[in-house]
């Protein structure tokens, strides 16, 4: 019999990528690939390889070690011995060599794969690196630069093959969950040149548009730039755009709605799909990344579908927002008066009663905004006496105040906190176009660092 | 079955420290020292429950053999105290393999228990676990502070 013509037992989703060397040993016991005795020979090669590897590690110059790092030095053995074990046609064809060939031997074997599979991957970081897509989301390069470039200096194949060491920020696409060591970063790296890819075929900044669309802080969130673009090139092909262009309007959204309305998840697949053939021609990818690109199809349509369900399908589908175009008002804290005059005032609010001569003592003796934000928060103003001194300051400064206490997020001060719930309340007291002026307002208000 | 680190510590290993202690009978002898069987058993109980204490794991017969090798020959060891001195020096033995942080080579350490030991110790075991090692282990790791801080020097 052939290779082909083996029945094959074991269930390849019962393996795990992790502990590949565990799981296929507990598959070949359940299906009696493997007898006790086997299994018990197996035991004692490992062990024999775990004490040379002891030995190596001390240098030959302790008998004991620490039972955290055996610990290491064991889970190290049997990946190394699992990505070996992984190179076979299958899972039973694995089991045979695990049969015939001493563990010693599988482990050297697999211990060059993983030197090879370092190469390799070395030589496709350096080619990313080459052409990396220029964003200016920080975790992108951070990770698919120096954190990459950290793991090959760090990783240490011989002992702890099984470590990452780093942290892959930067999320991919399609995750890589399964995998550990050197298989991780082949994984990781490999997703990452195709994403990569992708954008590449588009300008930077149209995708910073884009990106911008979804949060014009875009630059430190930790997102993945590839999913927005594919889907909203997916959503320029539907609306008989250029998949190229990225620019997605309000009309094209309803239009998108319409197309996507009442259908199942099959269905929006389907015409996802339709639309990513004539992207792929289009931009004329190659077939590994047209493979890659299939691949996302299934999560990014039931994401569409979901949206689409919500009635937020710009969520999905970004409409680029160009923030160059927008007015842009750079606030300055303002030449601080000096700590002796400060003081005079801050002791003079704390004498008065009145929440009227509160307010004309801020409103009268305070001229700058760094100033007026240390003193609302220095005074110990109560709810009403901040609202008395929000009703009797320019717009402009309401403005620059909502523009300073957006939400609530990282105010741990009771005095700030404070200020915030008053200006909520202050902005819910006003007619509502008053209101979405203030906001719009800040919404362009930039500070200058002080 | 089962690929994890106790597991593989079996009886295998023990029978093995066991066989390595009963050979190291033909070079004690000359010195009028020789281990039973069951003595040797009691050894490697000791050596496993130190070793447990110690949080180490050990592979081979260990150090039970070249323990035996360095002290067989020392004046303070007869055949009455053989047995019991080397449940003790089994046991500091790992306990310092942990306080100098595995700075110190087997051999090394061995080496400096046996001169301790002889020398300043008298043959007292209680000496060498209570003053010298612990001597030992903070010389140690001022090497290790030192060099620390002269790192630290060179980068700034």
């Amino acid at each position: 019999m052939t290779n082909i013509d083996r029945i094959h037992l074991i269930d390849r989703s019962k393996l795990s990528g992790k502990n590949y060397f565990a799981s296929l040993i507990e598959q070949g016991r359940f299906y009696a690939l493997l007898s006790d005795t086997e299994i018990e020979r197996i035991q004692i090669e490992s062990l024999t390889l775990l004490a040379k590897q002891t030995e190596l590690f001390n240098h030959g110059a302790s008998s004991s070690i620490p039972i955290e790092k055996a610990q290491d030095l064991l889970a190290s053995i049997l990946y190394t011995l699992g990505v070996q074990l992984k190179s076979y046609a299958s899972p039973e064809d694995a089991i045979d060599r695990l049969k015939t060939e001493n563990l010693d031997r599988l482990f050297y074997l697999g211990l060059k794969k993983i030197n090879r599979k370092i190469l390799i991957a070395k030589q496709t970081h350096l080619r990313l690196k080459r052409c990396l897509f220029k964003t200016k989301n920080v975790f992108y390069r951070l990770t698919a630069v120096d954190g990459i470039n950290g793991f090959f200096k760090v990783y240490h194949p011989k002992f702890s093959a099984q470590e990452i060491h780093i942290t892959a920020d930067y999320p991919t696409f399609n995750g890589v969950d399964d995998l550990d060591g050197i298989e991780f970063i082949e994984k990781y790296l490999q997703n990452l040149t195709h994403e990569n890819r992708f954008c590449s075929y588009f300008s930077e900044i149209a995708v910073h548009h884009l990106l911008c669309g979804l949060d014009e802080d875009y630059q430190k969130i930790l997102l993945n730039v590839y999913e927005p673009v594919l889907i909203a090139s997916l959503g320029c092909i539907l609306t008989h755009h250029a998949g190229r262009d990225l620019n997605l309007n309000h009309k094209d959204i309803h239009t998108l709605a319409n197309l996507f309305s009442g259908k199942d998840t099959d269905e929006v697949e389907q015409l996802i799909k339709n639309a990513l053939d004539k992207l792929i021609a289009e931009l004329g990818c190659s077939s590994d990344l047209s493979n890659y690109l299939r691949n996302s199809i299934t999560k990014i349509a039931v994401s569409i579908k979901n949206a689409a369900h919500h009635n937020c399908l710009d969520k999905v589908f970004l409409i680029p927002f160009s923030p160059e175009d927008h007015q842009k008002i750079l606030l300055s804290y303002g030449q601080r008066m000096d700590d002796k005059s400060y003081t005079a005032i801050l002791h003079h609010l704390l004498q008065c009663n009145s929440a009227d001569e509160k307010a004309e003592i801020i409103c009268n003796r305070i001229s700058s905004f760094g100033d007026l934000l240390e003193i609302l928060q220095d005074a110990d103003l109560m709810q009403e006496e901040l609202l008395n001194i929000f009703r009797k300051i320019p717009s402009a400064v309401i403005a620059a105040l909502i523009k300073r206490y957006p939400n609530e997020d990282f105010l741990y001060d009771e005095s700030e906190l404070k200020i915030y719930y008053a200006l909520q309340t202050f902005k819910n007291l006003l007619p509502e176009e008053v209101r979405l002026q203030l906001e719009e307002a800040a919404k362009v208000i930039h500070f200058e660092i002080e | 079955m089962s690929f994890e680190l106790e597991l593989l510590n079996s009886n295998l290993i023990q029978k093995q420290a066991i066989n390595e202690i009963l050979k190291m009978n033909e070079k004690s002898a000359k010195y009028g020292l020789t281990l039973t069987e069951q003595q040797a058993i009691a050894l490697v109980k000791t050596r496993s429950d130190s070793l447990k204490n110690a949080g180490r794991i050990e592979f081979n017969g260990g150090i039970i053999d070249k323990l035996i090798l360095a002290f067989c020959d020392s004046p303070y060891i007869t055949q009455e105290n053989y047995e019991d001195s080397l449940h003790e020096l089994v046991d500091i033995f790992y306990s310092f393999k942990n306080e100098t942080i595995d700075r110190i080579s087997d051999n090394d350490l061995i080496a400096f228990m046996q001169k301790s030991f002889n020398g300043t110790c008298c043959g007292s075991l209680e000496l060498l676990s209570a003053r010298e090692l612990p001597t030992l282990a903070r010389k140690l790791n001022c090497i290790h502070v030192t060099d620390l801080s002269e790192e630290i020097d060179d980068e700034y």
